[in-house]
């Protein structure tokens, strides 16, 4: 699993070997082991097996002046292959982020404000940086991953018992060619590169909701993804899955309300954005389209070369490439308040009971304290809701979607409901795996988002009536979460690629399902947002009909497809790319704000090879060269003599 | 970086027999000629062996078996083929009077058997030894088994000249040597089977395979020098 090369309109990121790199096989445990090994003059290259919590840039910029290196493999879990019950190799961090300390510091909401937050100071800071070598990631949790795992870890072994001395050794080949090159503009205009992003979804029960209704909208949003060095074993448990599973498990609960939803004085809108760890593509594209006027300059209702959907289902728009326009019904200018679930799996840290936090962009703003208050006074029992500046240090939002309404205008009271305080833990990495997700990780994970979720539940229900009143919290909220579908869904969005909720739609088989963001591809949506769309699709639906279907397509206008059913609810997708980038008529992509976010990932070809064999050294090489020129020389001199030697013998003078 | 190892097996394999071939062989075309017509024909007795192999999947013993059988067949084939057109060949012959016409013919035809030979079965390993990695030879461990492979080939190919030389003076009508033809199929036979032993498990297989065919190749020069010196007589 290799990382793979990012650009955007102003750097370069990731990794690139423009070569396949071999190498010797060697692991460094230790800082110590590492700074001998570079200061060492052992000779010839080596692939350096390092645990992911030295991959500092300090440590692979040495490793890479050093000349030794030819390729860096991280260790990121696993024990050791011989015996099986042992203890693992490396310890697990506790909090390792390879994101920045400030994540996506330069697109957000303070971006120009003079001092900052770090909102992840343990951040290694490798995300963003660029390597002209290969990196791949060691990370058994599959058959495949197992096998190369154990091949590796053996042949280091091997290495070791024969002391890098004794030839034969192990070496190991990595090839990842990228064809991206200079910077993101360049790169999509030659071709070799694709926007990161995806699909977000949106649901409401309102289902007549119109941009001039006039009545005020709850936004509750959260981050469908998540980001890692090494994309494919990105998992994203609290960055990412947490919260998008407490929006849905909130989606649920209120579905259930009697009254419904639908008749309240506000529109409930649930938002779940792709691609927000890449610079907020997710939330600024929506939001840029919902506020800016949109015209569609051409419309074809047959699919076109550059927009690839036909547009006459939905009622889309060719140039700009729109599926449907039903994002037009939102009215930005309604949007009362904004309840956004970050990370909140690990509510159940540190002090006793469970602790989640609220982080506002404006302490004073009065709506911002009456949803603090009100989400702090519906916390009861063991769960406790707190301002995340009653420590009295005031840090401003956290990475969120939030931000981008904000962006619009200042004074949308906006909650970020999360599990910590002031530092984020395994942002963005790797560890964010939920620990190996044994079922102890399975029951605090979820009784962790099912209390923050039927605090939130409980107050939107209240907010959506105007009867949020901290002063007096309404006893009884007949608003409940489903902590038996938090649990499911835990599942399905992990390890469980053969849950039931994929049935609808995807033969998936795979054992874990990525949370990298991934290429935006207008026509067809991934995997993640497929998932949403079915089940915000039928928890919103306004009525669910009996007519069987495969994708929206065969169902009526208006009507989408949810769960093989065609469905009439207001769940739509929204495509997502970095708001610095946009479709030309042509259907290509090109940078239009290199200060925005412009992420592009570049393509390569085929499959990453990884190969491991026996090297010789250097000397038994020219050994057999020397014998290979002696035996030639040997055999014109014999030849000559051999000659006069037969000619005398056999008399033929 | 195994440049150094493809040079080496290359000319450890191939050195040797070019050496004969650009001393000897080149200067005459019509020799030359002769060379390339023996490589075909042992390349049609190779192609046999490999449709049987092919269809049957046989182990590797039976496949050396009947491989060399094959070309031991093709080798009488030749022999007949040659006899028929000796005739012309010795009038076109730079020294028609000479006795050892027929002898030279033979040597250079058991060039032209063993370069085809060496190039079939070397040419693909040599060609992989230019990649990253090499395969160790599994019953001598300190050595690639390209190396060992190089000097398999070379003696070889030299082998194949003296069983040529030698089973062209077994052949020849109406004195047929018998012992000489048997001498050949055995020893090819042996030679062949004695390659197994290079990724054997006996420890320090491959230096007992190629000790038995330098013996058999130091056997087979000197009987054909004999041989030869019969035929003077």
């Amino acid at each position: 699993m290799p990382c793979v090369r990012i650009l955007n309109s102003t750097s370069v990121a990731g990794c690139q070997s423009l070569k396949p790199a071999s190498g010797i096989l060697i692991l460094t445990e230790t800082q110590e082991l590492l700074d001998n090994f570079i200061k060492s003059n052992q000779a010839g290259k080596y692939v350096v097996v390092l645990p992911y919590e030295l991959m500092t840039n300090d440590n692979l910029r040495s490793l890479e002046s050093s000349r030794k290196m030819s390729g860096v493999l991280a260790l990121i879990n696993g024990t050791d292959p011989s015996s099986p019950t042992s203890s693992p190799i490396i310890t697990r961090p506790t909090n390792l982020s390879p994101d920045e300390k400030c994540p996506n510091c330069q697109f957000d909401l303070y971006r120009n404000d003079e001092s900052r937050y770090l909102w992840n100071p343990n951040g290694l800071g490798i995300i963003q940086e660029s390597y002209d070598f290969p990196i791949f990631a060691l990370y058994p949790y599959d058959r495949a991953s197992n096998r190369t795992y154990n091949r590796i870890i053996s042949g280091v072994q091997f290495n070791e018992r024969r002391a890098f001395e004794r030839f034969p050794l192990k070496t190991v080949q990595l090839e990842s060619l990228m064809f991206a090159a200079i910077d993101a503009p360049t790169c999509l205009r030659r071709n070799f590169c694709d926007p990161i992003g995806g699909h977000s979804v949106y649901s409401t029960p309102s289902i007549d909701m119109n941009e001039n209704d006039g009545k005020p909208i709850i936004v509750v949003s959260a981050a469908m993804d998540s980001k890692s060095l090494f994309q494919d074993i990105t998992l994203g448990v609290n960055n990412g899955i947490s919260g998008s599973i407490a929006l849905i498990a909130i989606a649920d609960a209120l579905s259930k309300s009697q009254p419904p939803v639908k008749n309240f004085p506000k529109h409930i809108l649930f938002t779940l954005f792709a691609g927000e760890s890449w610079g907020f593509l997710g939330s600024q594209r929506f939001v840029k389209n919902i506020f800016e006027p949109f015209n569609c300059i051409q419309n074809n209702t047959k699919p076109t070369t550059s927009c690839g959907i036909n547009t006459g289902n939905f009622g889309g728009c060719s140039f700009p490439c729109f599926r449907d326009l039903d994002f037009k019904r939102i009215n930005f200018n309604n949007i009362d308040s904004i309840f956004e679930l970050s990370s909140v799996s690990n509510g159940q840290t540190g002090v006793q009971g469970l602790n989640y936090f609220v982080h506002v962009d404006d302490e004073n703003n009065v709506g911002n304290q009456v949803l603090i208050q009100g989400l702090r006074a519906l916390a009861v029992g063991g769960t406790s809701v707190k301002s995340a500046s009653e420590d009295g240090v005031f840090r401003k939002l956290p990475p969120s979607s939030s931000m981008a309404f904000l962006e619009k205008n200042r004074n949308i009271p906006a909650v970020v409901i999360s599990d910590f305080q002031a530092n984020l833990t395994n942002y963005n990495s790797e560890y964010d795996d939920g620990n190996g997700l044994t079922d102890a990780d399975f029951s605090r994970i979820t009784t962790s988002i099912c209390s923050i979720a039927n605090v939130t539940s409980q107050a939107i229900w209240l907010h959506a009536q105007n009867l949020l009143n901290p002063a007096n919290p309404a006893a009884n909220v007949p608003i409940t979460v489903n902590c038996t579908l938090v649990r499911e869904l835990l599942g399905c969005l992990t390890i469980n690629g053969t849950c039931s909720l994929f049935d609808a739609f995807s033969d998936n088989n795979d054992k874990r399902i990525s949370h990298y963001t991934g290429v935006f591809d207008p026509t067809s949506p991934a995997l993640l947002p497929l998932f949403h769309y079915n089940v915000l699709g039928s928890i919103n639906a306004n009525l669910t009909s009996n007519r069987g279907c495969q994708d929206d397509g065969d169902c009526q206008f208006g009507e989408i497809c949810a769960n093989l059913n065609c469905t009439n609810s207001f769940t739509r997708f929204h495509h997502s790319y970095g708001v610095g980038l946009e479709f030309n008529e042509k259907g290509e992509a090109v940078v239009v704000d290199p200060e925005k976010a412009t992420w592009v990932e570049s393509g390569w070809s085929g499959d990453f090879d990884f190969q491991i064999f026996n090297s010789t050294s250097t000397g038994s090489q020219i050994g057999e060269l020397l014998t290979g020129i002696l035996v030639t020389v040997l055999s014109i001199i014999g030849i000559i003599f051999g000659k006069k030697y037969i000619r005398k013998t056999l008399k033929l003078d | 970086m195994t440049l150094l190892t493809f040079f080496g097996c290359a000319l450890t394999a191939y050195g040797p027999p070019l050496a004969i071939f650009f001393l000897t062989v080149a200067k005459d075309a019509q020799l030359v000629i002769l060379m390339v017509s023996s490589a075909f024909f042992w390349l049609i007795s190779i192609l046999i062996a490999s449709s049987i192999w092919f269809v049957s999947k046989s182990k590797d013993p039976i496949t050396v078996l009947y491989s060399v059988l094959l070309q031991e067949l093709f080798r009488w084939f030749f022999f007949k083929l040659l006899s028929r057109a000796e005739k012309g060949l010795i009038l076109a012959s730079a020294n028609p009077t000479s006795p050892f016409n027929r002898s030279t013919f033979a040597f250079v035809s058991g060039l032209g058997f063993g370069f085809m030979n060496g190039l079939v079965t070397y040419i693909n390993p040599l060609v992989s030894s230019v990649g990253s990695g090499v395969i160790m030879c599994k019953s001598c461990p300190t050595l690639t088994s390209f190396f060992i492979g190089a000097i398999t080939t070379c003696l070889s190919i030299l082998l194949h000249i003296t069983w040529m030389v030698l089973a062209f003076e077994g052949f020849i009508y109406p004195k047929r040597k018998y012992y000489y033809i048997i001498w050949v199929v055995l020893s090819h036979l042996g030679a062949s089977y004695s390659t197994l032993f290079n990724q054997s498990e006996i420890k320090f297989g491959c230096v007992i395979g190629i000790l038995i065919n330098i013996a058999m190749l130091g056997v087979s020069i000197i009987a054909s020098v004999m041989a030869l010196k019969k035929v003077n007589k």
